[in-house]
């Protein structure tokens, strides 16, 4: 079943398009991340989603349905940018954000309670907010954004800011609530995090899908048959000498070389093997490191936001 | 619990617990107290004691009486005091300044040779009663030439007593302090405490969505609920902290009014008159003080645009002269129908003058009418308003989104 269904929404502040035509689906119980650059448009999407600002053309459905007041109730959200009432205490502001939920007054004091414990945030909930350091905060406001048992979730880079315990929390939690069957719509820019958690990726740059599909699918796209050595002598300047990368760009089957500071990149054409091209290259130079090369997300990401640059 | 009630319920909380709300609504009028009471007690207790005067008169033709027993008027709960003036015939002026020295006389007074071509008389000491010194004076020159009736119309030739006719029964009916008081007093009071309350609940409202805006908990609230429903909420919640407020002081303002001025009697249609204006007007000034609130991008900037609005509404305050005195001209019908000011100056004229219904009604409607378009055009500013974060919108901004809400 679709959780979130966009079909051709186009967006405009002014008469700048932050939103180009773009159509994508989120099904139930998958994470689902949103990656891009800043101010690509991440923000503004996850704002349409919640029905905070409207499309110029397009529409939305979440759960089937386009957006009503009501459905509000069945998502969490988690901005980006956060913030807390300072001088109010801690369960007294879980409970008001519950009961914003439509929760009774005493569901959300006991969900509230309950996730201040798998948080480990109990012994602080009648504190006040600004006696919290950044990173509790952090996590009182993730509490907000699951209290209500949503069934979706929509969190705008939750990790930004946290330590690597309490990252590593937030994952377990996160991933937890996937358990529970629920949607999450995970927007960062950690492509690492990105890898590791999502079920489905989306790339936006400047307001346009360039990328989009299970995290697989888009390594297999940009999958490229290259290989990486780390010669020994490296360091000397001789291996990057006209002569010796001349000898390797002889050899049968590489197309390109590419060479970085301790280590060379040679471009292979698809149907040439590996390993006959390292016997050739061992015979021209002694080499410590050999490796096969995979485009990283980290890569991809880069490569694609720099040929939108170009 | 709707969720308009659920955020009326936190507003209205968050303050109510604040200290400084405590402070404001007890503090005030607790102030308010002890400055009116404490100045009458003081006045109270401080009021002339029991002295010995002497005199000295060259010329032989005057005669003290040995006592004179004064009545002071009573204060509010507090009865009337008596003091008394003793007055001894002395000789000399040196046997005189040991009395004073000693202290067995609090002054005394030469009348001198000339006295009748110059009208001087010397004075030595504290506190020499004049009027009663020249009270004794007078009755002694006219105790050869008049009568005694005669003799006090000189001295107090006027008593003045003013009346009325009421225009229903067509009574005659004297007027007298009382009716000072009502007159001015009243509608001025509640005319300030209406001021005070609608100017510190919207100083709340304007101060949380700066807040909420600055600290960007506002994304998080508007992920459950919608723009208009934070607003009304918020509208609500901080105007019943107003409502409070305002039923505090006012009962506070009775109370010791009657206590301190018996003849205080407060009118119940400028009561009722007093909490339609409190709500119109709160409405009215709220709503800006949100908006202002939404387009800004700091609480200082907020308060920097709100005091342009305050500006406004403080004007029959700087006006209470002419409201007070001319409350018929031009410049005082005008302030209690525009609808800024309206509040404050319908109920300052109500107190001075038979405002005509047709005014009242149309200060009303003019109100309701301004606030009721001012919240739908403030509504929409704010929806816009309150998700830009660093820039504020510009006049192209405000102006399309008004005409155009779904432009964001």
């Amino acid at each position: 079943m679709t959780a979130i269904e966009v079909t051709h929404v186009i967006k405009s502040y002014n008469d700048t398009e932050v939103i180009r035509d773009i159509s994508f689906s989120v099904k139930k119980g998958e994470i689902f991340g949103i990656l891009g650059p800043n101010g690509a448009g991440k923000t503004t999407m996850l704002r349409m989603l919640l029905d905070q600002i409207k499309p110029d053309s397009g529409t939305i459905k979440i759960f089937g349905e386009p957006i009503k007041l009501k459905a509000k109730d069945k998502i969490g959200y988690l901005p980006e940018e956060r913030g807390l009432y300072q001088k109010s205490r801690i369960l007294e502001i879980l409970v008001y954000f519950g009961m914003l939920k439509s929760m009774s007054k005493t569901d959300a004091h006991d969900s509230a309670e309950k996730l201040l414990r798998t948080m480990e945030l109990y012994d602080v909930k009648n504190k006040r907010v600004d006696e919290l350091s950044k990173g509790m905060q952090q996590k009182v406001q993730f509490i907000g954004t699951i209290l209500h048992n949503p069934d979706l979730i929509i969190v705008d880079e939750p990790f930004s800011g946290l330590d690597p315990v309490n990252t590593r929390l937030l994952k377990r939690v996160i991933m937890e609530q996937k358990k529970a069957g629920k949607t999450i719509v995970l927007s960062t820019h950690m492509m690492e995090q990105a890898t590791e958690l999502c079920d489905t990726l989306l790339m936006i740059n400047k307001g346009k899908i360039v990328m989009y599909g299970k995290p697989g699918e888009i390594m297999d796209k940009y999958y490229k048959n290259s290989i990486i050595i780390e010669p020994e002598d490296a360091g000397d300047g001789d291996i990057s000498s006209s002569k010796t990368i001349s000898r390797l760009r002889d050899i049968a089957g590489v197309v390109d070389i590419k060479h970085h500071k301790r280590e060379m990149e040679l471009f292979l054409d698809d149907e040439t093997d590996e390993n006959a091209v390292l016997r050739e290259i061992i015979e021209i130079i002694k080499i410590k490191r050999f490796e096969h090369s995979v485009p990283s997300l980290n890569d991809i990401f880069i490569s694609i936001v720099d040929e939108g640059t170009e | 619990m709707s969720k308009i009630t659920t955020v009326a319920m936190y507003e209205f909380m968050k303050i109510v617990k604040r200290k400084e709300f405590m402070l404001m609504t007890i503090g005030f009028p607790l102030l308010f107290v002890i400055v009116t009471a404490i100045p009458i007690l003081l006045l109270s207790q401080a009021g002339p004691d029991d002295h010995v005067f002497g005199y000295i008169d060259k010329m032989e033709m005057f005669e003290f009486p040995e006592n004179v027993t004064n009545l002071h008027s009573s204060i509010g709960p507090i009865s009337a005091k008596t003091s008394t003036n003793t007055y001894i015939r002395l000789n000399r002026t040196y046997e005189s300044s040991l009395l004073l020295k000693s202290g067995d006389i609090r002054g005394f007074v030469i009348i001198p040779e000339d006295y009748m071509e110059t009208g001087i008389i010397n004075a030595f000491g504290k506190d020499i009663p004049t009027e009663e010194i020249s009270d004794i004076l007078v009755d002694n020159l006219l105790m050869d030439v008049t009568d005694e009736e005669t003799g006090l119309r000189i001295k107090e030739p006027i008593t003045l007593k003013r009346y009325t006719v009421d225009e229903k029964t067509d009574k005659v009916r004297e007027l007298g302090l009382p009716d000072v008081i009502n007159k001015i007093a009243m509608p001025f009071i509640i005319a300030v405490l209406l001021f005070i309350t609608i100017f510190s609940s919207s100083g709340y409202l304007i101060q949380g969505v700066a807040e909420e805006k600055e600290s960007k908990i506002i994304e998080i609230l508007l992920s459950s609920v919608t723009t208009g429903q934070l607003l009304a909420g918020k509208i609500i919640g901080l105007g019943a902290i107003g409502l409070v407020q305002l039923c505090i002081w006012l009962l506070v303002s009775i109370s010791a009014s009657s206590m301190f001025l018996p003849q205080f009697a407060f009118k119940i249609y400028l009561i009722i008159l007093a909490f339609v204006y409190f709500l119109l007007g709160y409405m009215l000034i709220a709503t800006f003080m949100a908006t202002i609130g939404s387009i800004s991008s700091s609480l200082r900037e907020s308060q920097q645009l709100a005091g342009l609005f305050t500006f406004a509404a403080i004007l029959p305050l700087m006006f209470m002269q002419i409201l007070l005195t001319k409350p018929d001209s031009g410049m005082s019908v005008f302030l209690s129908i525009f609808p800024m000011t309206s509040p404050v100056a319908m109920l300052v004229r109500i107190g001075s003058t038979n405002v005509p219904f047709y005014q009242i009604l149309a200060s009303i409607l003019i109100l309701v009418l301004s606030a009721y378009i001012v919240l739908i055009i403030g509504a929409r500013i704010f929806r816009m308003g309150v998700l830009m974060y660093g820039k504020r919108p510009t006049i192209r901004d405000i102006i399309r989104f008004t005409i155009n809400p779904e432009s964001e």
